[in-house]
């Protein structure tokens, strides 16, 4: 058991709308954000999850937004709102004891794509000194670090979709360790880019269901067909407890445990009986002294591929017995790859405050082959037991889990 | 040339227009040697003209006479 860290502040940037507050009633509400994307118009498939009414300039202030790609710019806001909440920063804070980690996929495209095309037209003189810098897999983590004027380490963790709960589980250390009083963790990634969904069509990976947009991505349901791009931002502001004690800061859940671990089988296949998943699942649960059993819902990985929720189903179902309810965020606001780790465990939060389980959009008919209750519909009111558990699974088999009490 | 560093400024790099005057520096305007790089870049793509020694301390004025100077001997 490595001690319990206090959650004091959230923030979130998602297709459910700029804020905590929207998205969280977006997810409660069981539709789909997916809509027809223009910014994808021709390729084989375009639709995606998008964030509705963003304004950087507005948001950030036209000098600073001008040299940060969009997806920077969602973490660096949602940073922001989670900070507010924290009551961050105070007054007599050491800059050197927080770090900030936030998770990405990979480097950003919109700005070195567009200096590729320069590069093609034989234009070098022309490109952006912000070309590379803007699309540094760590652009996110140093911008809100130079944001919040704080001097201790801030990176990037870097493994596909898991990478904003890896950021979670390397800041745990760093505090349990006392390198750190606060962390900023999260994730942000775009998958809406032309080059990223032109790879996942050809991967296979994306939904081209028949019906409508808001129909395409259906984690759990029988008539799942693949995964949706989306966009979005999520941070959590974690502090040693004696820290967050010190200063009153309000609590807002507890960070118990986190576990991590690889599977050594596809680079893009989940092993099928999810064994790096509840290998993490397992070692989240040693590091916070937990049971299964005190896992009382479980926000899933739920990315509506077919190969996912059924390697999901299964390694939930082996690990988690007594059934806790299932709900998979991704029905509502689409697959934001290092961004959605960090948006789940913002939303499990949420859920255990509200003590509430979001339902899982387009979850109409859940496939027969699971023994899984999935929370389909409305929101269902949460059980008795205060803890939960929020996992991401990562192409290269790379898996972390995150386990969360009430406050 | 004056014109179209008042107006980047204003419209691509957000700067308040009634700071932006012929004898601001681009450290008056709080422009960093980054924006300052990203400012030429984008006059080059505009104008063809390539300018080196035009620094923070350099004025408006002194900056648009300097590419003035490079366009006629262009």
């Amino acid at each position: 058991m490595g001690g319990e860290i206090a959650v004091t502040g959230i923030g979130l940037v998602t297709p459910g709308g700029v804020g905590v507050g929207p998205t969280w009633r977006a997810v409660c509400d069981a539709g789909s954000t997916a809509a027809r994307d223009p910014a994808l118009a021709g390729l084989p498939v375009d639709i995606s999850c998008a964030v509705p009414g963003f304004d950087g300039d507005a948001l950030l202030g036209r000098r600073l937004a001008r040299r940060l790609d969009p997806v920077t710019q969602l973490g660096l806001v949602a940073a922001r709102e989670a900070l507010a909440m924290a009551g961050l920063p105070a007054g007599d804070w050491d800059p050197a004891r927080v770090g900030v980690l936030v998770g990405a996929g990979g480097s950003s495209l919109a700005g070195v794509t567009e200096a590729h095309r320069r590069l093609l037209a034989c234009r070098p003189e022309t490109i952006s000194p912000t070309a590379l810098p803007r699309s540094l897999p760590s652009a996110c983590a140093t911008e809100i670090a130079h944001d919040l004027g704080v001097t201790g380490p801030a990176f990037a963790t870097v493994a596909g979709c898991a990478s904003g709960l890896l950021a979670a589980r390397v800041a745990l250390g760093l505090l349990r360790s006392g390198d750190l009083d606060v962390a900023v963790v999260g994730g942000a990634e775009s998958l809406r880019h032309p080059l990223t969904v032109a790879g996942f069509a050809q991967l296979g990976t994306l939904s081209r269901h028949a019906g409508e947009p808001t129909a395409a991505c259906r984690p759990f349901d029988a008539d799942r067909a693949g995964l949706v791009v989306a966009e979005g931002a999520g941070v959590l502001v974690l502090e040693r407890p004696g820290y967050a004690r010190a200063r009153r800061a309000p609590v807002l859940a507890w960070l118990t445990g986190c576990g991590a671990a690889g599977e050594n089988h596809h680079p893009t296949t989940p092993h099928p009986d999810g064994e790096g998943a509840e290998r993490a699942t397992r070692a989240a649960l040693a590091d916070a002294g937990w049971r299964p059993a005190d896992i009382g819902h479980v926000n899933a990985h739920g990315a509506a591929t077919v190969v996912n929720d059924a390697t999901e189903a299964r390694w939930l179902a082996r690990t988690l017995p007594h059934r806790p309810p299932v709900t998979a965020t991704k029905g509502a606001l689409g697959h934001a790859g290092a961004g959605s780790g960090a948006i789940e465990a913002a939303v499990t939060v949420l859920a255990l405050r509200e003590r509430l389980i979001p339902p899982t959009a387009n979850l109409d008919r859940l496939d027969p082959d699971f023994d899984l209750d999935v929370v389909a519909k409305a929101p269902r009111p949460a059980p008795e037991s205060p803890g939960a558990l929020t996992v991401s699974s990562a192409f290269g088999g790379q898996n972390a889990a995150l386990l969360l009490r009430c406050a | 040339m004056y014109e179209l560093l008042a107006t980047l400024l204003t419209d691509e790099f957000g700067i308040e227009a009634d700071v932006v005057t012929p004898d601001a520096t681009f450290r008056d305007l709080e422009l960093d040697s980054l924006s300052l790089t990203e400012l030429a870049v984008i006059v080059t793509e505009r104008t063809g003209l390539l300018v080196d020694d035009v620094d923070l301390d350099s004025t408006l004025a002194s900056a648009a006479e300097r590419y003035a100077t490079a366009s006629a001997s262009a």
